[in-house]
């Protein structure tokens, strides 16, 4: 069954982010920091931290094939 | 993604937009009908709203109205906000490659010259008067400048040979400065040596004297690196800028080596409590913790950028090692148990040792930052330093130089209070810098927009137990720029990505080999490789190359398989038959 919350929690979720994006946009405002300014992408830009998200091995496998195809094409 | 869905058709079926040859009333409502079919897929609502967004997108994005609905659906997929402006970064990202060289045009030698006093002009006419270009010459000056700044000492010592013999200065003062000039010079000769460890007795800051006179032999290129740049003020500044980085540098080595030695510890003792007391369900908790702490060190400290390659690579198979651990609990635990101690074994055993050609670098970006900070240079020059090949945490300071992390580190800098908010140097932060100015707008804005289409591609997708990634990354094979593609399909354990299932697309045009795509196929931790490549000679010629890779990963804690290599010519006439018989597009 679907969750009859569901529909709110949507809309709580969205306007959640779109706070956030709005909150970080107006620190920022006086600073020597600049960041994307249309909040609808910014606050898609923000959950995602490739330092914790993306294990170390997945750019090991990134590395490698670069590293092959840097040797193949050169030799 | 033209030469991407030749290489792997498969990476295209759940994107395809099938368009019927069905004759459309109105090229509009066939356009809105597909639209709402693709919102409906995906069970979202397509409002007033969003059509509005959708049809802005459509219209003001140049290309076939198959690839835009792809887009559309890609987004559907990722949960991305179907905004116009978010639909037409997604679409540059899948594409269009990074293009670098374009979005900096302004940095030019020749402005920065129109920009000096004409004192300083008057300086430079007489190094162009014997010949050398103003781009030389304005170098020539800076490193000067930066001479000057660095050591100030030399400036002393520099003096002409009848300063030290000038009848004022007593016996004494001669025999000091000779005996001050000494030890300058066995300082000089242990530069040559570059890459000896530094024992941990040894003084920070003799290193630093060390790594300063390293610096000194470089200074053409970071003064060739930032004449694009320079303010004006640089040439007058009498500012201690050797004092401070020697602060700075003091600081950051004291505090890498104490946040090693704090996880060093911490991985140790909690390794240690679960072999003296193996509780099964406590002891896959604390193996993830564990496995954290290890991803951490690599990832997000300075650890990396201060020691030695084989320092990282410890600490890298240490993680694989003990993921493995992880799941011989429940069946193999005496398996498990073994590798657990090997692992607190080797990780007690890392000597945190710096290397001085690593610190080199760090102190060479820590100058170039104090010049910023201190407004003597406009803003951070941006450089690849397309060295991926060398290590997973130089893939990501490639990814991050580029800017594709720079909203998640700023949103983190203003979460922690109390920390000092500086502008993480990358091209996306120096790009949205110059987008302020008007006349940078539009050739920044594909370089922005395909950043921002990369981060929208990479969106953590929390609902989902799958994550997808998408890397554009100029690389530097034999001196020339080429675009590199990585698309990155695995499954997700809470917010990670498991590693040891994923699929990673690598697509790339090479000037000798063609086209070329490598599939990465891991699955619970074996890989197998595909490449696909229409050089008959491809296989003898890539073979050493994908072995030797392959031995790098299993030392890390994959298992290696299958090798295979796939002409690409039989994909593209499959792919061509198919654009006959299904495809119509319409406009």
């Amino acid at each position: 069954m679907k969750n009859k919350y569901e529909l709110y929690e949507q809309e709580y979720e969205h306007s959640d982010k779109i706070n956030i994006a709005v909150g970080l946009i107006e620190e920022l405002e006086d600073t020597d920091v600049v960041v994307e300014q249309d909040p609808n992408k910014l606050k898609e830009l923000i959950d995602m931290d490739l330092r914790e998200n993306v294990p170390p091995q997945i750019f090991e496998l990134i590395s490698c094939v670069v590293e092959m195809i840097d040797k193949a094409e050169r030799e | 993604m033209k030469i991407l869905s030749k290489i792997f058709p498969e990476m295209k079926q759940t994107k395809q937009v099938v368009i019927d040859k069905k004759e459309p009333t109105t090229a509009y409502s066939y356009e809105d009908q597909k639209i709402k079919e693709i919102f409906d897929k995906n069970g979202e609502t397509l409002t007033a709203d969003k059509m509005e967004e959708v049809k802005a997108f459509l219209s003001e994005t140049e290309g076939d109205l198959e690839s835009k609905l792809a887009t559309i659906e890609t987004s559907l997929e990722k949960d991305v906000e179907i905004t116009k402006e978010n639909l037409k970064a997604v679409h540059t990202a899948i594409h269009k490659d990074l293009e670098i060289k374009e979005a900096l045009p302004e940095m030019s030698v020749k402005k920065v010259y129109n920009t000096l006093s004409k004192e300083m002009k008057a300086e430079l006419k007489p190094l162009i008067d014997v010949g050398m270009s103003l781009e030389g010459a304005t170098k020539v000056m800076i490193q000067g400048k930066l001479t000057e700044l660095l050591f100030p000492e030399k400036e002393v010592l520099d003096i002409p040979v009848e300063s030290k013999s000038e009848p004022t200065v007593s016996e004494g003062s001669i025999e000091s400065l000779v005996a001050e000039e000494e030890p300058k010079e066995v300082k000089s000769e242990k530069v040559v040596e570059s890459n000896i460890y530094f024992e941990e007795t040894d003084d920070q800051l003799e290193v630093l004297e060390d790594i300063f006179e390293a610096l000194s032999d470089s200074l053409e290129e970071v003064a060739e690196w930032i004449a694009p740049v320079i303010e004006p003020e640089l040439i007058d500044t009498k500012l201690p800028v050797r004092k401070l980085i020697e602060t700075e540098m003091t600081v950051k080595m004291a505090e890498t080596k104490k946040t090693f030695d704090m996880y060093q510890k911490g991985i140790d003792s909690q390794l240690k409590q679960i072999i003296e007391s193996p509780k099964p369900i406590a002891m896959k908790e604390v193996l993830s913790q564990v496995i954290d702490k290890l991803d951490h060190i690599i990832m997000k400290t300075d650890v990396p950028l201060y020691t030695d390659m084989k320092t990282e690579r410890d600490l890298l198979a240490s993680s694989g090692e003990l993921e493995k651990a992880r799941e011989f609990l429940d069946k193999e635990p005496e398996k498990a148990i073994k590798i657990i101690k090997e692992v607190k074994e080797r990780v007690s055993q890392i000597n945190y040792r710096p290397v001085k050609q690593k610190i080199y670098g760090v102190t060479k970006d820590v100058l170039i930052e104090k010049l910023y900070d201190e407004q003597l240079i406009k803003s951070i020059p941006f450089k690849i330093e397309s060295n991926m090949q060398v290590s997973p945490r130089a893939v990501l300071e490639t990814l991050r130089g580029m800017g594709i992390n720079h909203e998640a580190e700023v949103s983190e800098l203003l979460s922690k209070e109390g920390k000092e908010l500086k502008a993480p140097a990358n091209m996306k932060a120096i790009l949205l810098k110059l987008e302020e100015t008007a006349d940078q707008r539009i050739q920044a804005k594909d370089t922005l927009e395909n950043l921002s289409g990369q981060q929208l591609m990479n969106k953590l997708e929390i609902k989902s137990h799958k994550q997808k990634l998408l890397f554009n990354v100029p690389i530097n094979i034999n001196n020339d720029v080429k675009h590199l593609k990585v698309h990155v399909n695995a499954k997700k354990d809470n917010q990670k990505i498991d590693w040891k299932n994923s699929r990673l697309y690598f697509v790339i045009h090479l000037d000798k080999l063609g086209d070329t795509g490598v599939l990465v196929d891991v699955n619970n931790g074996q890989v197998n490789v595909t490449i696909k490549n229409d050089n008959e000679n491809l296989e003898q010629q890539m073979k050493p190359f994908v072995d030797e890779s392959l031995k790098r990963l299993e030392e890390v804690g994959f298992t290696t398989s299958n090798i295979k290599f796939e002409p690409l010519h039989k994909e593209e006439k499959e792919i061509k038959s198919s654009v006959k018989e299904g495809f119509e597009v319409r406009l």
